[in-house]
């Protein structure tokens, strides 16, 4: 199950988002996506799924357009600092969005599932209203990662998580990638990234800059991988 | 299930047990109190008072309640970014669209029940009328539904959403008296007034109650031209949510 975009590229008014990407994500790969505040995660992770239908350019899920239904069934999404229906319960929530894949709650599963991301079970039948910022990140978590999608696309997923927290989803993530799941997501924090990305996509200004390997980021210069990110955004050439 | 049924189903399930919708109890309250209190405050005709105020009453207050109940609730949507973990399923943006409408129309018809009930029960006038009236009540809810949905989903901002609401609420109660002033003082402008008559929301179609208080003959007929120009007045406000929505960005 791969993603395709060809020559993307997204206007707002004059503001160009986006400037002629092109990019490949084989089937089973797990691609970070990186880069400074306003340079286009966002804006590419949205126009992946389907949010975002006014530009130029092609996005293809498996060769087929990325906005159809069948294309839709194959990936699930998780929007950046988002927060589910405050007054259902965390299982309505979960059975909710996987009905939409013609899919039944398998309580025993969700259970297990919430487990591995440190969110308690007897939590799952409160309203979401009671949860706290970092408990209702890991439902929306459980509920994209559940669904039997080959594709998962995720916008942020470690923000607003505590450290211990980020440890048990960086597991969960590990999890999906041995299902050989097709995972695409962005983060702000690079150690995390290399942890558990196969490969790191750097987008600046609406231009990708770098594709490649965190061991080839690394290449680019000085101590760090941040280090490394801040010389390829500085020197704003495509490697 | 369809997915229009899930989208439904869920919303249903949400709303119930939003604190909003259970401010309908009180509500209720209120509607049936302030209608004795104006009995017991006019000294002519008590009882028509009382009848005028709870069937004006009931009429406002349901129209008002499942607007709240829309907009809060459409609003929270996309203000939460939940809408975008639904819409990113595999299902289109229209049948997001009527599964939400279908949810709030549901519970539209909910409230009218139980104020036409509490109409009966309370002798406000013959049921036949009452029922012709509360009839009308919900075709008029549900062209306010589909508004309301249009203009939030459209303006995605609460203040301009709810000035959007009410502006579409007035407008539509005042099409009739403002195309019957303009009849009066500009009578070569008659065909064209007509026009706006039609085009404008003219939701004082969706009113019978006249028939009750002065238990006028009503026939179930008389829904018919009503029921005809709701069904027309929703198509052409789904058309406009149904452009809207597939060419927007969220």
């Amino acid at each position: 199950m791969s993603i395709t975009i060809k020559q993307l590229s997204k206007l707002y008014g004059n503001f160009r988002a986006l400037s002629e990407i092109n990019l490949n994500i084989q089937t089973g790969e797990s691609v970070g996506l990186v880069g400074l505040n306003g340079a286009g995660k966002t804006t590419l992770l949205k126009t992946i799924v389907g949010l975002i239908v006014n530009f130029d350019g092609e996005v293809l899920i498996n060769n087929r357009v990325g906005n159809d239904r069948e294309a839709k069934s194959h990936i699930s999404f998780l929007p950046e600092e988002f927060s589910p229906p405050l007054y259902l319960t965390g299982y309505d929530f979960v059975s909710y969005m996987l009905r939409l894949y013609s899919k039944g709650l398998n309580k025993n599963e969700v259970d297990d599932f919430a487990d591995m991301l440190g969110l308690q079970k007897n939590i799952l039948s409160q309203p979401i209203r009671t949860y706290s910022k970092g408990m209702r990140q890991k439902l929306g978590l459980l509920a994209t990662m559940l669904p039997v999608t080959e594709i998962v696309i995720l916008d942020e997923p470690l923000s607003g998580l505590d450290p211990g927290a980020r440890a048990i989803v960086k597991d969960a993530f590990d999890t999906l990638r041995k299902k050989g799941k097709t995972l695409f997501f962005s983060s702000h924090i690079l150690t995390d990234l290399e942890e558990i990305a196969d490969r790191l996509v750097i987008i600046h200004e609406g231009k990708k800059t770098f594709d490649g390997t965190p061991g080839k980021l690394r290449l680019c210069g000085g101590r760090s991988l941040e280090d490394a990110f801040l010389q390829v955004i500085r020197s704003n050439q495509t490697l | 299930m369809s997915r229009i049924g899930i989208v439904s189903l869920y919303t249903l399930q949400e709303v119930r047990r939003d604190r909003l919708f259970w401010g309908f109890v009180p509500l209720i309250f209120v509607v049936v109190a302030f209608s004795f209190f104006m009995r017991e405050t006019t000294f002519v005709a008590g009882a028509e008072a009382f009848n005028r105020s709870y069937i004006a009453l009931t009429t406002l207050a349901a129209t008002v309640f499942i607007v709240l109940l829309v907009v809060s609730s459409m609003y929270r949507e996309i203000d939460s970014k939940a809408i975008y973990m639904v819409i990113t399923k595999p299902l289109s943006r229209y049948e997001y669209i009527l599964g939400k409408f279908i949810a709030f129309s549901f519970i539209s018809v909910g409230i009218i029940v139980i104020f036409f009930s509490g109409a009966v029960m309370l002798r406000v006038g013959p049921v036949k009328p009452l029922a012709v009236h509360y009839i009308l009540t919900t075709f008029e809810q549900s062209i306010m539904i589909m508004a309301a949905m249009t203009i939030t989903l459209g303006l995605r901002s609460l203040p301009s959403t709810i000035l959007g609401v009410a502006g579409f609420y007035i407008i539509g109660h005042s099409t009739k008296k403002m195309v019957d002033i303009g009849v009066e003082m500009a009578k070569g402008w008659v065909p064209l007034l007509k026009v706006f008559y039609y085009i404008f929301p003219s939701l004082s179609f969706f009113n019978a109650q006249e028939a009750v208080l002065e238990q006028k003959p009503v026939s179930w007929s008389d829904i018919l031209f009503p029921a005809g120009y709701a069904g027309v007045y929703l198509a052409i406000l789904f058309l406009i949510l149904a452009i809207d929505i597939r060419k927007r960005d969220f």
